[in-house]
């Protein structure tokens, strides 16, 4: 098989790889997002912390 | 086990457990989506009816099982948060809802986009289709619902009230395709007797379901110890984990 006929799928392409594109960003989304929040939260407490208020 | 369970309903221990898991469970869930790919995407034969366009199954039905499995999660950990009041599991409930609505959506668009070319439609107000929809309003509502309480511990109460009542719906997206005349297929898998699927195609799926299920309880970690830091903000722990960084 050569990668042609690989992207071409028999003429699904098309819907083959949109739907592949949208799983894969959605997959990266979903870990990229909790892990930049997660580093959020832990800065917003420690500056809560160190203003010696409790934090919200 | 049953110390372990208690270990793990304890915020700080269930911390620092979820958090040296979180790397394993990534790199076992991204080999397994590799194999799965390359399985589903080079090594598995064109199907004789649908030619190539049926390779959106290995992400369609993962998905679509997923959509189903998180919400039990949810609603399960949301009733133990309910009954027991365990911070833990009101924690992994409010986790859970964004990722499942992620993976209802997932299904409804590759669906649609393996209905185009093999229905002639993008979309069908077929049972189950409809079903799933509702999967998917379901899931917002109880993000929703979440977000507008400020308080977390009254708003999963809430919450584990409404996804509870939601859980109707899940036997009635699973046996939609018996119970009505749908254009979606019936079940391949889950059917008592042999699957109707060949094993060059059985396999790939199957590996892919269980990279689907790993992403699952990866994405889930990560997104509940946020959460358990956010409920004990106050507490002696936090505070101490916070200064060290």
């Amino acid at each position: 098989m050569n990668m042609e006929e690989f992207f071409y799928m028999g003429g699904y392409g098309v819907y083959v790889w949109s739907s592949y594109a949208i799983w894969l960003a959605v997959m990266i989304i979903n870990v990229v997002q909790p892990a930049i929040k997660a580093r959020g939260t832990i800065k917003r407490l420690a500056r809560a912390l160190n203003q010696g208020a409790t934090p919200r | 086990m049953w110390t372990f369970i208690h270990k793990m309903g304890s915020p700080p221990y269930f911390y620092r457990f979820a958090g040296r898991l979180i790397p394993w469970l990534g790199w076992i869930c991204a080999g397994l989506l590799l194999a799965g790919l390359y399985g589903g995407l080079v090594l598995a034969p064109p199907d004789y009816q649908q030619g190539d366009s049926y390779r959106i199954i290995f992400i369609h039905v993962p998905s679509a099982w997923m959509s189903l499995f998180v919400y039990v999660v949810m609603a399960a950990s949301g009733a133990i948060g309910l009954i027991w009041r365990i911070k833990v599991a009101e924690a992994v409930a409010a986790a859970s809802a964004p990722v499942g609505a992620w993976f209802t959506f997932l299904a409804l668009v590759t669906g649609s986009l393996w209905g185009k070319p093999m229905w002639g439609t993008y979309w069908v107000w077929d049972a189950r289709l409809t079903s799933e929809l509702i999967l998917l309003f379901l899931y917002l509502g109880v993000i929703g619902l979440y977000s507008a309480i400020e308080d977390r511990r009254t708003a999963s109460r809430a919450t584990a009230v409404l996804s509870l009542v939601g859980l109707v719906n899940i036997p009635i997206i699973h046996y939609s395709v018996q119970w009505w005349n749908t254009l979606h297929q019936g079940a391949t898998i889950t059917k008592f007797g042999a699957p109707s699927i060949h094993l060059s195609m059985l396999v790939p799926l199957l590996i892919m379901a269980m990279g689907f299920k790993l992403y699952y309880f990866m994405v889930l970690l990560m997104r509940s110890r946020t959460e358990v830091l956010e409920r004990e903000r106050g507490s002696a722990w936090v505070r101490e984990l916070v200064e060290t960084g």
